[in-house]
């Protein structure tokens, strides 16, 4: 398959980003910094209870204090907003109705139950305080595993139980190879539920013209053009008359992939009063009313022969879904489903996922979005058995891994994996961490009384969503390229970064696909009153399904220009080539017209050939025929301190293959954040709700998110397998880190306390955890 | 939270009892208990204004006696709510004389905390609730010492 | 994170602050560094009617020595302490504190007296002040008065301190010769704070033990003295072994351990003797 073309000057180069001056100097514009004239603040009051019927709801005194201009309820708006969107298509999913204001009952602590409006922001929040709710408390179900039972309280009435959907899967014969099998090795693994925490919080403002007749949202979101779609149909407002803009976003990793409540009420507020109305999430909130991550809990069971051979899995996932669903919530889970053989050739799969309503906030996509589930699952798997048949980990993977003939590669739950070469990335990790010695050092280390652990962890995962067929809404994108009358170049992206870099990447392409500087070059996201049409970005998809959608639109646009240049040089378009803002016959750079000057050419109109209309822009719709499939192996050295559980990461050392990079700087660090989320999962991060579904880890006091210097200096190197799936031979970097690294710490802190006969740590490895499973240990040693 | 302890309280367990079933006593031992007001059947309606480092918090609720076994045992329970969150649970008071005839009071039970209180103030909960406790049998103990009687035989 | 209202008062003098204190009384409420008082006013869990910013008030701030004696003022910030010249000639026990408190964030910001005051259990000074045997003043209506470390800390975020004073220098007694210290924390990860502490100060003389302190934070409701291990090395040599046995008894006599979500009271009486071991030895080396 073909990569990029011609002398390539940017793409691959480091260049830094063009997005941090503005970032660091604080010159950004983010939803809170955009004032608009008049504009009402809205604060919602949330429910301090998981599951309760609310009895009585007094507004009364709120609606009294002055500067409160309104106070809504579900049962005011419960005609005029629709449901919660959830974009998910699963055969028997049960969608219960998801009120943007609770009515009449109330599900998760956090729900929200009313919304204030005010004229300043402080108003609103003394407001939220002179509202008077009675409830009557219900039974509360927090416990997947309870959840599922018969006489477990039900959070969905209508629905019987608290079963969301179960979907199968039976491919090969797995009872045979379980009976055939030389070891079966059982596991309950448990991905515990993680609270993102962007940091920005979430925010919305919107303003409806009377006389236009038009809405404009500002959201800090990863999709605006859903969102556009999405608003219409919840507060019933036409399509063509909405306008979404994701100004400057503070980071999201898939917890703005979404459509919220908030969303619908600050639309429906700025209509109904005719002001504009804003609402900011307090960090308080972020943490209870947006998305969750993971919360699975995973009975896994492997065949596995004495020379190390994977011959079955067998599994029930039990999936979090949380007390409603949000836009992608019952389909997470199906990621973990369909990837969890990783990166083994397991012909024999049997899985039940069982998606599981309780009294929680939803989960939904958080990076990743259930192939770092997946990975934990296998990579947990993979090293119990090694464990078990007193195996190096690093043979039993040699041993199930894909040979590089056999890509494109199908596992048994009907993914095909794109590319690959599992065995070189492994090597090329191997030989920088400098394996076998390694091993010869834990030894001696270990006999000096060390607890010194090596963890790998080998994956395989999914990125660049589409195609359209895998993805609800839609897996293409969309972009316009503009030469401008000066000769600038406009870049329209349907992708929407928050961070990712694009700015910078996508004007590399562009710049070496038009021959031009990198400054004379602007990509613009996040507004879909210029974009015509666009997705968003999320699952790595930016760079393989958004860039190439530029960089076929910029093709079509340089064609054009070509063709225009060839008329005016009187030769060849077929010889032309495009360098340092000239163009020029191949060969004569002294005869060289200006791009500037091609491009006044096409906008003055007066001399152009026949058959080429004025103006130079071109948009094209990219559809991917496949997924990609990144790969890579991340191996970790810990030492683990017995008196006391904490974990010093001494090495990590991270080869990935995402095919060809434009950005090394980006891609690293893609791949640096990624560790460090994973990291988190493995070692700090954990939301707690207590029996009564209370949020116990409500604030950064007592969630913690890995600081700088907690995370280890990550050495990275890359092996290039490049992607079929699209002409720049890409597969998207921005969730390998997070995909890889948990299990790969998990595993290194196993290794490390192996010795002591340990198995298995629960996530995250807190300090205490940690000793506790020393302490336990021992005390199974000296029994 | 579950609620684990024991006090010994400087008195025979006919006085203690007292101490800590009297409305008029109970109200002089919970800490920050500003009134209680029968409702029948044991059942007060409460005000108390309690917290620490700063974060007081008047709740409202109903104290209840439940399970009495005269001089052994009941069970205290508390439904509170404030602005900042609520509290809800129950103690076991069990009773018992030693042999310097004072009377060992052992406690089990459960306290459930709601709302922000749940959500932010984790580092602080357990030993807030701890200290209540300690504050609680502070005054039982001045009770004891000053020599009140039971408020029957006055 | 919106605040209930208030009144903010910035008086330019004790005087005049302690006079805002008794005008307002229990509803004013003294702002230093406010890394405790404002995320609690942020999240509504208190709603104070008056803050009176003592920041304006020169008095109350600056590090000085005087006869034997290290005089810092209330208002001093960790920072200045990590990074005091004075501090680190002469306690660098202080220094090493200060620079083991939160983040730079806080330690710009935040200030030994307001830490002191709102006596967060698991706060770092408390350990190094108890191990100091520092002395803490304080003026109220009815003039100055000075509190030893060892009496100022009475329960879970309660202190010597009546709500009308306003501490103003903790007064810091130089240590002797052949004295070193050592703070030793491990943070809790998300606050920072300490799940155990541990503030060592030691004469040592031919490796024997002439005197030992040690201050435990983070441990108990009331950061202490580890007493039982003071007095089990005194004496004796500082062998890995009695040091190690000495270290056993850092939980001795301490019957409200604390525990939360993130440390049981075993893992936290572990920590204390880990801890204690390892300032010990550290502070011994």
């Amino acid at each position: 398959m073909a990569t990029l073309a011609g002398p390539s000057r940017l793409i691959g180069a480091p260049i830094k980003r063009r997005e941090d001056p503005r970032l660091i100097q604080g010159l950004s514009h983010y939803v809170d910094d955009l004032k608009l004239v008049n504009t009402l603040h809205c604060a919602f009051l949330r429910s301090d209870y998981a599951h309760a019927e609310i009895e009585n709801i007094d507004t009364e005194a709120a609606k009294r204090l002055s500067g409160v201009v309104t106070v809504i309820t579900g049962e005011d708006i419960r005609e005029k907003v629709s449901s919660v969107p959830c974009a998910a298509e699963i055969e028997g999913l049960k969608i219960p109705n998801h009120p943007a204001l609770a009515v009449g009952r109330v599900r998760f602590v956090g729900e929200p139950v009313a919304a204030v409006v005010a004229t300043d922001p402080y108003i609103a929040r003394d407001a939220l305080d002179l509202i008077e709710i009675e409830y009557r408390e219900l039974p509360v179900v927090v416990d997947m595993d309870k959840a599922i039972e018969p006489d477990s309280p039900v959070i969905f009435e209508e629905f019987g139980d608290n079963i969301a959907f179960t979907m199968p899967l039976d491919a090969g014969d797995v009872d045979k190879a379980f009976a055939e099998a030389d070891h079966v090795i059982s596991h309950r693994l448990v991905n515990q539920r993680l609270i993102p925490i962007a940091m920005e919080p979430r925010g919305v403002l919107a303003e409806y013209l009377r006389g236009e007749g038009t809405l404009t949202v500002w959201s800090s979101t990863q999709i605006p053009h859903h969102l556009k779609t999405f608003l219409s149909l919840l507060v019933d407002f036409p399509e063509h008359r909405i306008r979404v803009i994701a100004p400057e976003v503070g980071g999201a990793f898939g917890s703005k992939l979404n459509v919220y409540a908030e969303e619908a009420v600050v639309a429906y507020l700025a209509i109904q009063l005719g002001k504009p109305v804003k609402w900011i999430e307090k960090r308080g909130e972020n943490f209870t009313s947006t998305i969750h991550g993971r919360d699975q809990i995973n009975y896994v069971e492997i065949a596995v022969n004495n020379d190390g051979t994977i011959t079955g899995l067998r599994a029930k996932l039990l999936a979090n879904m949380g007390a409603y669903y949000q836009l992608l919530t019952p389909i997470i889970p199906v990621l973990t489903y369909l990837m969890i053989p990783g990166a083994y050739k397991i012909p024999n799969i049997k899985l039940e996922l069982i998606g599981v309503l309780t009294n929680k906030m939803a989960t939904d996509a958080y990076r990743g979005a259930g192939r770092p589930e997946a990975t934990y699952i296998i990579e947990r798997m993979v090293d119990l058995a090694a464990q078990k048949l007193g195996m190096d980990p690093k043979d039993i993977r040699f041993k199930n891994f894909p040979q590089p003939d056999e890509f494109p590669f199908e596992i048994p739950t009907g993914i095909i994996y794109d590319s690959g070469n599992y065995q070189e990335t492994f090597n090329k990790a191997l030989g920088i961490i400098n394996y076998d010695d390694l091993r010869d050092q834990q030894s001696a280390r270990r006999k000096r009384g060390k607890y010194v652990g090596i963890g790998i962890c080998t994956y395989a995962e999914i990125s660049g969503f589409g195609p359209s067929i895998g993805v609800a809404g839609g897996g293409w994108e969309s972009s316009t390229v503009r030469i401008e009358r000066t000769g600038k170049v406009t870049v329209l992206t349907g992708v929407s970064p928050h961070g990712q870099g694009q700015e910078t990447s996508f004007a590399q392409i562009m710049a070496d696909e038009l021959g031009v500087d990198i400054d004379d070059i602007a990509v613009i996201h996040g507004d879909t009153g210029r974009q015509p049409q666009g997705i968003g970005t999320f699952g790595s998809r930016a760079t393989p399904v958004g860039g190439t959608a530029m960089l076929i639109a910029g093709r079509q646009v340089k064609d054009k220009m070509a063709k225009l240049t060839a008329h005016l040089l009187e030769a060849n378009p077929d010889d032309l080539v495009f360098e340092n803002g000239k163009i020029f016959v191949q060969g004569s750079p002294a005869q060289a017209v200006e791009f500037a000057t091609v491009a006044a050419a096409a906008h003055n109109a007066v001399n152009l050939p026949p058959d080429i209309e004025p103006g130079l822009e071109a948009t094209h719709f990219f559809e991917p025929e496949k997924f990609t499939n990144p790969f890579g192996a991340h191996i970790a050295i810990v030492e683990v301190d017995p008196d006391t559980g904490e974990i010093d990461i001494q090495r990590y050392v991270a080869v990935d293959d995402i095919g060809h990079i434009i950005n090394p700087l980006l891609v690293t660090g893609q791949v640096h954040g990624g560790i460090a989320q994973g990291l988190g999962q493995a070692l700090y991060e954990g939301a707690v709700y207590d029996e009564n579904g209370q949020l116990l880890t409500g604030s950064l006091m007592d969630y913690a998110v890995p600081k700088a210097t907690q995370v280890p200096s990550v050495e990275n190197d890359y092996t290039v397998t490049p992607s079929p799936a699209n002409p720049m031979g890409v597969k998207g970097v921005g969730e390998t880190g997070t995909i890889a690294s948990t299990a790969c710490i998990v595993n290194a802190v196993v290794d490390a306390l192996s010795p002591l006969g340990v198995k298995d740590i629960e996530m995250p490895l807190t300090p205490n955890r940690v000793w506790q499973v020393i302490e336990d240990a021992k005390k199974g040693v000296s029994e | 939270m579950k609620i684990k302890g024991e006090y010994t309280v400087s008195a025979a367990p006919a006085r203690v009892w007292e101490y800590l079933t009297h409305p008029e006593y109970l109200q002089q031992c919970i800490p920050g208990c500003e009134g209680l007001k029968s409702i029948g059947d044991d059942a007060y309606e409460a005000v108390l204004n309690v917290g620490v480092a700063g974060i007081k918090g008047v709740y409202t609720g109903i104290v209840k006696m439940e399970n009495k076994q005269p001089l052994l045992a009941y069970r205290l329970v508390v439904e509170g709510a404030s602005k900042i969150g609520f509290i809800n649970g129950f103690c076991d008071f069990t009773l018992k004389e030693n042999e310097q005839n004072q009377t060992g009071v052992k406690l089990d039970g459960k306290l459930n905390v709601g709302g922000k209180l749940a959500r932010v103030g984790q580092r602080i909960i357990t030993g807030a609730a701890k200290m209540t406790i300690g504050k609680f049998f502070k005054g039982v103990e001045k009770l004891a010492k000053s020599g009140a009687i039971p408020l029957e035989s006055i | 994170m919106i605040p209930g209202s208030f009144e903010y008062i910035a008086p330019s003098s004790v005087d005049e602050a302690l006079a805002l204190l008794k005008e307002n009384g229990e509803s004013a409420k003294l702002l230093a560094g406010g890394h405790s008082l404002i995320p609690t006013m942020k999240l509504r869990l208190a709603e104070p009617e008056v803050i009176v910013d003592l920041n304006r008030i020169g008095a109350l701030k600056g590090i000085s020595e005087s006869s034997g004696t290290l005089i810092i003022g209330a208002l001093t910030t960790h920072y200045e302490l990590e990074t005091s010249d004075l501090a680190h000639r002469k306690i660098p026990l202080l220094a090493q504190t200060a620079a083991a408190i939160g983040d730079v964030q806080v330690r710009n910001k935040g200030t030994i007296g307001g830490s002191l005051a709102h006596a967060d259990p698991a706060a770092d000074w408390p350990a190094a002040i108890l191990a100091l045997d520092a002395e803490i003043k304080a003026v109220g209506q009815g003039g100055e008065r000075s509190i030893k470390a060892s009496d100022f800390f009475e329960d879970l975020y309660t202190t010597a301190i009546d709500p009308e004073e306003i501490i103003t220098e903790i007064h810091v007694p130089i240590p002797g010769a052949n004295t070193k210290g050592t703070y030793l924390k491990l943070p809790q990860i998300a606050s920072g704070f300490a799940l155990a502490g541990v503030a060592v100060i030691l004469t040592q003389v031919e490796n024997i033990c002439q005197n030992l302190a040690v201050g435990v934070t983070g441990v108990s409701s009331v950061p202490y003295r580890a007493a039982g291990v003071e007095s089990d090395l005194r004496g004796k040599a500082f062998s890995s072994d009695n040091i190690a046995a000495a270290a056993e008894k850092a939980v001795d006599g301490i019957d409200d351990v604390l525990e939360d979500i993130h440390a049981s009271e075993a893992y936290r009486k572990n920590l204390a003797k880990v801890y204690t071991r390892r300032a010990i030895e550290s502070a011994a080396s």
